[in-house]
């Protein structure tokens, strides 16, 4: 996986408001799974890649855990997992009851200021197909 | 969960300056972070450092891998995803750079997580409605 910090964006052809627009979306790249994470802190420390990942799955379990009781947690570096009641509005307090308003529960994610800081100041770089078929030679 | 209900304008839409009604989970704080570890702990033979240690590193190897553009996977939790928000422009060549306005992480609950939450039992714990205070207009939600 590269190492530098850069984001990918392609233009791409958008149908917005019935009009075609051309805007810039971000480049897929590589899902990187909790396998490859603990096997890059393994690296960075003396213990084994097998108990990090263990350590790391029980301790997405717990914070899994906490969500569902309807607790939010907060992971020191990562930020905060909380759970997010989508409700709609209603015009009259009469009218404001669960049944009315509340369109789903789901998770939400609150980044550490360091954590989106650090996504902010990532410098973009244009798609360029020739650095992907030999990224050697380019970069 | 607790639930309360709460009023606050509308800042933008078709019922924009108009007062409306809602309701919103009551946040008691949240789990701290010595509360999970001290949770994982017990599930472990790590020593108090040696998780403290795994878990800094865990979020620098986050941090790294979204800085670097790549979606990362958190097992149950689901997924983390570097996004960015850009102006639709007529032209390709105009397309550059310059028009993305805005660089962020987008988070992606696994289906299990939200099935599980969807079945959460939910009550309104307080009659009382108070004023949910806007951003951008704090003096008028003062008023009740």
């Amino acid at each position: 996986m590269a190492k530098n910090k850069y984001f990918t964006y392609e233009p791409r052809q958008r149908k917005i408001l019935g009009n075609e627009k051309w805007i810039a979306t971000l480049k897929k790249e590589e899902m990187c799974s909790t396998k490859e994470i603990a096997e890059e802190i393994a690296y960075r420390s003396t213990i084994g890649a097998g108990e990090v990942e263990g350590f790391l799955i029980a301790l997405l379990e717990e914070v899994k855990y906490h969500l569902i009781a309807g607790d939010g947690v907060r992971v020191n570096g990562l930020g905060t997992f909380y759970p997010r009641v989508i409700c709609k509005t209603v015009d009259d307090v009469k009218d404001a009851s669960l049944k009315n308003c509340v369109k789903n529960i789901t998770a939400g994610f609150r980044p550490e200021s360091q954590l989106r800081e650090s996504v902010k100041e990532v410098k973009m770089k244009k798609f360029d197909l020739t650095e992907y078929i030999n990224p050697k030679e380019n970069r | 969960m607790d639930m309360q209900i709460v009023w606050l304008k509308m800042a933008i839409g078709a019922k924009k300056g108009q007062k409306q009604y809602t309701i919103h989970r009551v946040n008691y704080g949240n789990t701290t972070h010595e509360a999970i570890l001290e949770g994982v702990q017990a599930a472990s033979t790590f020593s108090a450092a040696d998780s403290e240690l795994i878990i800094r590193h865990f979020a620098d190897v986050v941090e790294e891998k979204l800085s670097s553009g790549h979606p990362v996977d958190l097992g149950p939790l689901g997924t983390l995803h570097p996004n960015i928000t850009a102006k639709s422009v007529d032209t390709k060549e105009q397309c550059t750079a310059k028009t993305i306005t805005n660089k962020g992480i987008t988070y992606y609950p696994r289906a299990e997580l939200t099935e599980a939450l969807s079945k959460m039992s939910l009550r309104v714990i307080n009659s009382e409605v108070r004023g949910r205070k806007h951003k951008k207009k704090t003096s008028e939600s003062d008023e009740e």
